[in-house]
């Protein structure tokens, strides 16, 4: 569905309106001043530094050749301060963790300057500190920003916590809302089969059977 | 960004050292010719022997410029190809360029003796072989953007650009084994490559054509830099995969293309300077690597060439065996320093 979203798939039925224009009315460049993505895929080119690959993110607004005007390059330096990426910015790709890979990935979307980032599982291959600390960076940066931060991950628990709504995703009947509403309707306790995990209402997280 | 200006001190070095090389490549010769003379001649005053000014202004300068030119077209097209099939082992014949042109050298040249009286007329000249290679690696690049067109998938057109190569390659083999001796002696000698048969007709040809190939690159470059990211990113950031896709193809065809059907298809230099770039620059931004493998290919090129003329004597070695033995001791040289592949 993300995918559909950021127009790297067709659409199997239905149409996207962004902004009251339906999304295949966008050309490319148009586009990529609206959507900016996060995705699970791996770059391929690991020896570029961080500001290097943040200073890609403004490739919709540079000239033919991509030389970054002052704009550009202030744009990418607030983003660095935004995530906090002082420290690491002329460090090579291949030289990060790959919680630090994540959030330079989140600044080079960032840097974009588009209305809307869409993240693809964005705390896969993370621990739990760094989890918490992606997700509520996306918080901050919805606030801070103003944008529409769309994600879609597994972490149901954190999401609950830190999410403003959520689309529950299930074959027969999928339901969207703030995180309390939905645990009202109960849309979490059916989620899964219940012969190993149940849902807990009061504290709006997941238990597992003993 | 890293700008091209952080690296003014590597390229000043490395154009100095090209024009040194190209003195130098000038100077020597199977024929002894003074440095004072070699000055003199290149600024049209006239030598003590009329043949020296001859020799330097008719063979050498131009076998020098087509060096530079062969160096970088195949340094340049390697990097594309590098970059947006994303594999080290791509090179700028990976879509069967070369053994598109080997195929149309291969029938013209061994053909003949087969379909006897089709060929028979023509003279074996280096021009009629020239459009022979153009024929052949049109061709197959022809079927190339057919299939382009119905695949997605970048890796698969790699996949099919080889397999092409392999049909191509067998037919030549079969070729070769019903032909006679000397046809397949004289397909051998093409095949080794060679700088020195060009005029300078044909060498203002060849400028034109790299010329277009050189704007068709530095057009791309802002795609090249988003193909980093990965195909899906590059999308994401307002890149039109299809139309960089079609206009990156187009370059390397018409830059290694040109090269083959006038020098044959001269191996290595294609796939070893973007890495040996890469190692000495230690960047992956286009802005840089561009220019610099495009210097780095003509000074290989130039070294390879005077290697392989064994000054002061009348030997003159294949080019194609001298880019390897010169070259590729250089990369492992690199890997080994380095410990680490930058890719």
């Amino acid at each position: 569905m993300l995918r559909t979203l950021a127009r790297v798939q067709p659409a199997l039925s239905g149409d996207i309106t962004l902004k009251n224009e339906p999304l295949h009315t966008y050309t490319g460049i148009q586009l990529a001043t609206e959507i900016s993505v996060v995705l699970t895929e791996h770059i391929p080119a690991k020896n570029l530094t961080v500001i290097e690959l943040i200073a890609l993110g403004r490739q919709p607004y540079t000239n033919w050749v991509g030389t970054l005007s002052q704009v550009d390059k202030q744009k990418v330096n607030e983003a660095i301060s935004l995530i906090g990426l002082e420290t690491i910015k002329h460090k090579k790709c291949y030289e990060l963790s790959d919680g630090q890979l994540q959030r330079v990935m989140i600044a080079r979307a960032l840097s974009q300057d588009t209305s809307i980032i869409i993240l693809d599982e964005p705390t896969t291959h993370l621990d739990i500190y760094h989890k918490a600390y992606v997700l509520n960076l996306l918080k901050r940066i919805a606030r801070e920003t103003e944008k529409a931060i769309l994600f879609s991950t597994h972490e149901i628990d954190m999401a609950i916590q830190l999410c403003d709504k959520i689309l529950v995703l299930d074959t027969e009947n999928s339901s969207f809302g703030e995180p309390c509403s939905l645990i009202e309707k109960g849309s979490f306790q059916h989620l899964f089969p219940g012969d190993l995990v149940s849902f807990d209402s009061n504290s709006g997280t997941f238990k597992i059977n003993k | 960004m890293n700008s091209l200006k952080s690296y003014r001190v590597q390229f000043i070095f490395i154009i100095i050292l090209l024009c040194a090389c190209f003195l130098i490549n000038i100077s020597l010769g199977s024929v002894h010719i003074p440095l004072k003379e070699v000055f003199k001649s290149l600024f049209g005053e006239s030598t003590d022997h009329q043949s020296w000014q001859y020799i330097i202004i008719n063979y050498r300068l131009p076998k020098a410029v087509t060096a530079i030119l062969v160096g970088m077209s195949l340094s340049i097209s390697g990097l594309l190809m590098q970059t947006i099939f994303r594999n080290p082992l791509a090179g700028p014949f990976v879509l069967g360029i070369s053994s598109g042109a080997s195929l149309g050298v291969a029938i013209f040249i061994m053909g003949s003796s087969i379909f006897t009286g089709i060929f028979a007329s023509f003279m074996i000249s280096s021009v009629s072989t020239a459009i022979a290679a153009t024929l052949g690696s049109f061709i197959v690049l022809f079927s190339i953007f057919v299939v382009a067109n119905k695949v997605r998938d970048t890796m698969a057109l790699l996949i099919i650009g080889l397999m092409f190569g392999s049909i191509t390659a067998s037919i030549v083999n079969v070729l070769s084994y019903f032909t006679s001796k000397e046809k397949l002696q004289q397909y051998i000698f093409w095949s080794f490559g060679s700088l020195g048969n060009l005029s300078w007709d044909q060498v203002y040809l060849l400028i034109c054509m790299v010329f277009i190939g050189l704007v068709l690159t530095v057009i791309s470059i802002k795609s090249l830099n988003a193909f980093l990211l990965g195909e899906n990113y590059a999308r994401s950031i307002g890149v039109n995969l299809k139309k960089s896709r079609y206009l990156i193809i187009t370059a390397t065809s018409i830059l290694a293309g040109s090269i083959t059907a006038f020098a044959g298809p001269i191996a290595f230099i294609g796939l070893a300077v973007p890495h040996l770039t890469r190692q000495l620059f230690n960047t992956q931004n286009h802005h840089v690597l561009i220019p610099a493998t495009a210097l780095y290919g003509a000074l290989l090129m130039l070294i390879c060439d005077t290697v392989a003329q064994v000054p002061n004597s009348e030997f003159s070695l294949p080019i194609n065996a001298i880019t390897s033995i010169v070259g590729a001791p250089v990369i492992i040289w690199l890997l080994i320093r380095k410990r680490k592949m930058i890719f």
